[in-house]
């Protein structure tokens, strides 16, 4: 039991369970084993000053320090490697699209790099643009560090042991993740209930936007009734009696969390302060 | 918010998650809109306000909003991939669901205050946007899009909102919940026998 302790989900996840892994399965990776708050406090001081950077290289360079971080320290399955490859894909789509969009009489005076008609792209353009894209490609790929290595249940965990959130909220979103399989359930029941009475019948985008929309109110009031007759459930097991709770599963802040956060300040500085000075 | 009852944050789960369910395409839609036509985007950007404009309409008590804004951000991380930052999101849009009745002190509910909000909101999401997106270097035809699909689209939001929560309360869903208060009247007004 006491190993159990300070597990975050993501390794429960990968320990062997009933001999079903092998000795081969895969460890634990270094980043799931940060608490969830460590990957949220370390990357949010350069979230928000990258909005404010204009430069290429400094989110370029965040981008770079992400993309290594989780290539060395979050497990690399094809879910996590397709949204690797998502950031990419964001700094040349949204550079592409914002350079075609700029306003082309605010950069007449840098070099024309393509004409096509009466519409010319200007390399301010291009420049502005990419800017942009590598700007929002680093947050993404920031945001990513804790997004591919951590789970809801144990954010919701972690908000309640160490940000001393009420547990009774916590709890509820806890409940709220074993909502979504309930979901999934009453869709299917109350599509069934409308194609035998043939509501909404036809075909074509309207007909099946207004199936859709159809939906949603007997969806939201099934869940919500589900939801009071599971609120009832929890009053008469007396859940919120007491001021303090007992936790299944516990996550500890440790000094690696402390060092983690510290070290990633301290690299984030020193990437805003120097990468625009020696790129210069 | 410590002596709410349970069948009141288990509904705000239940609307939050219903929240999650109809972002978690939503995020992808505007992250690859985004990408094609920048200004563009927005014009789904209401989805984020549509669950606590719900629970607000339907719950009528303080926190809902954020309260589901916390719970959609929750479920809705490991679609998007944004970990905290799809939390920060959620809890940023639910809050403009909830400012207007902040400022009346949650003592008024009327249909109004609601479009206050979205209206704030509509204006004050493009100006922070500004820094973010560089709306600067875009051309004013662009420009007057990004604003006007904005409010557009978050009033829009809150009209459905409000729409699918009056149903739900028709519907006689969340009666124990809800204040015993008639629309728009404050608590104490209402007929003799109500507390």
């Amino acid at each position: 039991m006491a190993e159990q302790l300070g597990r975050t989900d993501a390794q429960r996840r990968a320990a062997p369970r009933s001999g079903t892994r092998t000795s081969s399965a895969p460890r634990s990776a270094p980043l799931e084993r940060l608490n969830p708050l460590t990957k949220a406090a370390g990357p949010l001081p350069a979230t928000v000053l990258l909005v404010l950077v204009r430069d290429l290289a400094t989110p370029a360079a965040f981008i770079a320090l992400a993309l290594l971080l989780l290539l060395l320290g979050a497990r690399l399955d094809r879910r996590n490697l397709l949204f690797l490859a998502l950031v990419p894909a964001i700094v040349l789509t949204t550079g592409t699209s914002l350079s075609l969009w700029a306003d082309p009489a605010r950069f007449e005076e840098t070099a024309a790099l393509l004409r096509v008609g009466g519409w010319t792209l200007h390399a301010g353009a291009l420049e502005t643009g990419f800017a942009t894209g590598l700007r929002l490609g680093a947050i993404t790929a920031l945001a990513l560090l804790s997004g591919l290595t951590t789970t809801g249940p144990d954010v919701a965990r972690s908000m309640v042991q160490q940000l001393r959130l009420p547990y009774r909220i916590g709890y509820t979103a806890l409940a709220a993740f074993r909502f979504l399989p309930r979901f999934g359930h009453e869709l299917e029941v109350i599509r069934q209930a409308h194609r035998v009475r043939g509501a909404h019948a036809g075909r074509g985008p309207f007909a099946a936007a207004a199936r859709w929309l159809g939906t949603i109110v007997p969806l939201l009031a099934g869940a919500i009734r589900h939801g009071e007759r599971v609120a009832m459930a929890m009053d008469a097991r007396a859940f919120g009696a007491h001021p303090t709770r007992t936790e299944r599963h516990v996550l500890r802040w440790r000094a690696v969390d402390t060092a983690a956060v510290l070290l990633f300040w301290a690299v984030s500085a020193a990437l805003l302060l120097t990468v625009p000075a020696l790129a210069g | 918010m410590k002596n709410a009852p349970t069948a009141y944050l288990i509904t705000c789960a239940v609307i939050g998650v219903a929240g999650a369910v109809l972002l978690a395409p939503a995020n992808w839609l505007s992250t690859a809109v985004f990408a094609a036509a920048p200004f563009a985007a927005v014009a789904i950007a209401g989805l984020w306000l549509l669950p606590a404009v719900i629970a607000m309409r339907l719950l009528q008590r303080p926190g809902a909003g954020l309260l589901v804004g916390l719970i959609s951000g929750l479920v809705i991380m490991p679609f998007s991939g944004y970990g905290y930052m799809s939390i920060a999101t959620n809890l940023w849009w639910a809050f403009f669901a909830e400012l207007a009745f902040l400022l009346v002190g949650y003592q008024r509910w009327w249909t109004w205050l609601h479009y206050a909000g979205a209206a704030i909101l509509g204006i004050v999401y493009p100006l922070l946007a500004w820094v973010s997106f560089d709306l600067g270097s875009l051309s004013t035809p662009a420009l007057i899009g990004f604003f006007a699909l904005t409010l557009a689209s978050v009033l829009a939001a809150t009209a459905i909102g409000i729409l699918i929560a009056d149903r739900l309360a028709k519907a006689g869903v969340a009666r124990g919940v809800r204040p015993k208060r008639r629309w728009g009247v404050p608590a104490g007004d209402g007929p003799a026998g109500q507390h």
